[in-house]
């Protein structure tokens, strides 16, 4: 699938909405003002005319933006972005290095536990939780909501869950 | 609140520099490599949604590059030593630095300092003009970690060892090798864990009871169950397919085909 870069210049509530009327659709959006958005050179065209934006790159190619007088941040998103298209790392990413194999996490480098203010993960030793009725990953809530802790209560220190009977702490969701 | 893979997710990427050179400092390369996997981890996963979802979930990852440089030399931090760490080795490596990164940026230590970040991600003007519905923060380093790349589910957190996930050839730390220079599949990977999806290969001690993500989906594709034919997973093994499972578990699901995603944002 094509991808292309665009620069904005504004913040715009309707530009998701704009670039969808034409045809694109945003994959990423790097602050402090470049997406990565989905379409072709059509699509490009369109998205090159909206008010928010300031600029927009080549579909699927590297980007020249010596002339555009960039801040740093939005050139280093450019400089990754152009990296991709470089000799090394098209030569580096056509080796597939390790494809398909399993990855070899120890204990697996999920570790869905709720440890304390300063711990590090817990150990995967510890084994795999119990039948939770759903692990439900580590998003955070929005603004106003209560994210959910150990035993269903809202709210609350992070660090306070108790230990299980074998010294472990409890998977997210869980009874405490 | 948002727990399925879908809508917008407000990513705060930090970037633990070490102190001018030192083996902790990234270079400008480095810092490029780093943007770069995680556009490219982020794109393998919109492209399964495209593929594999019933529904077009939205997808949209939103990113905050912050790059902090700490005075803290990287040989006080100790190297990992173990296939197997423990809790106080994955303690005694990242606390320090990421504990002063989080102050660097204006945040307290310890997950509160992490929550508070998110919280900042979820609330802040973006210049895309969206409003994230959920949020992690990702630390990328070359100080000493106990594992190449790992994820707290629960406090929303991920670290990667920069050198080591993204090494290839004969380098290895603790008796592993990394996933070589194109390591966007380990993002992909690791941000499957923030929405809740388990790890499916053997060595992580899965089991195909256990259940996980907002829907509540066992690990069907789990490669300890020998009873099961196994496919191949993003949550298995560094492929850009993904499992049913996985699928159900990110969220993608309509089950009543009203033609909207049953956890949708």
């Amino acid at each position: 699938m094509p991808r292309f870069l665009a620069i904005l210049q504004a913040s715009d509530p309707q530009l998701a909405a704009g670039i969808e009327a034409a045809n694109g659709r945003i994959v990423a959006a790097h602050e402090p003002g470049v997406l990565i958005i989905d379409g072709d050179g059509t699509t490009a065209d369109a998205v090159r005319q909206l008010q928010a934006v300031r600029a927009v790159g080549p579909v699927d190619g590297s980007w020249d933006v010596t002339d555009l007088d960039l801040d740093a941040a939005t050139a280093d998103i450019v400089g990754a972005w152009n990296r991709g298209y470089s000799e090394e790392f098209v030569a580096a990413a056509n080796l597939n290095y390790r494809a398909d194999e399993p990855w070899d996490f120890p204990g697996g480098c999920f570790h869905s536990g709720i440890e304390g203010d300063d711990s590090s993960p817990n150990p995967p030793s510890m084994g795999p939780p119990p039948d939770s009725g759903g692990d439900t990953g580590g998003l955070v809530a929005s603004a106003g909501d209560q994210p959910q802790q150990p035993g269903g209560q809202p709210g609350g220190d992070p660090g306070t869950a108790p230990p299980t009977d074998d010294g472990t702490t409890p998977p997210e969701g869980s009874p405490a | 609140m948002n727990r399925a893979m879908s809508g917008p997710c407000a990513v705060g990427i930090v970037i633990v520099n070490g102190p001018a050179g030192s083996s902790a400092a990234f270079t400008d390369t480095e810092r490029l490599d780093v943007v770069l996997a995680f556009s490219r981890g982020w794109d393998t996963l919109y492209t399964l949604s495209d593929k594999n979802s019933p529904v077009r979930p939205h997808l949209l990852m939103m990113a905050d590059l912050r790059v902090v440089t700490l005075s803290i030399d990287p040989a006080t931090i100790p190297a990992p030593s173990t296939t197997s760490p423990s809790n106080a080795d994955y303690t005694s490596r990242e606390t320090p630095w990421r504990a002063a990164a989080l102050q660097a940026l204006g945040y307290s230590t310890g997950t509160a300092g992490i929550q508070a970040y998110n919280q900042y991600l979820l609330t802040k003007s973006w210049a895309v003009g969206v409003t994230p519905t959920s949020a992690y923060v990702a630390f990328v380093t070359k100080y000493h970690a106990a594992w190449m790349a790992y994820t707290h589910g629960s406090s929303a957190y991920q670290v990667y060892q920069y050198p080591w996930v993204s090494a290839s050839g004969d380098f290895e730390l603790a008796g592993a090798g990394g996933w070589g220079t194109d390591w966007q599949r380990v993002v992909a990977h690791e941000t499957g864990h923030i929405f809740g999806a388990p790890d499916e290969y053997a060595a992580s001690q899965c089991s195909s009871a256990q259940t996980f993500g907002v829907l509540g989906i066992r690990n069907g594709n789990c490669e300890n169950d020998t009873t099961v034919p196994h496919v191949p997973c993003l949550m298995r093994a560094n492929t850009s397919d993904v499992c049913t499972f996985t699928i159900q578990t990110f969220g993608w699901v309509d089950a009543n085909s009203d033609g909207v995603l049953d956890v949708a944002p």
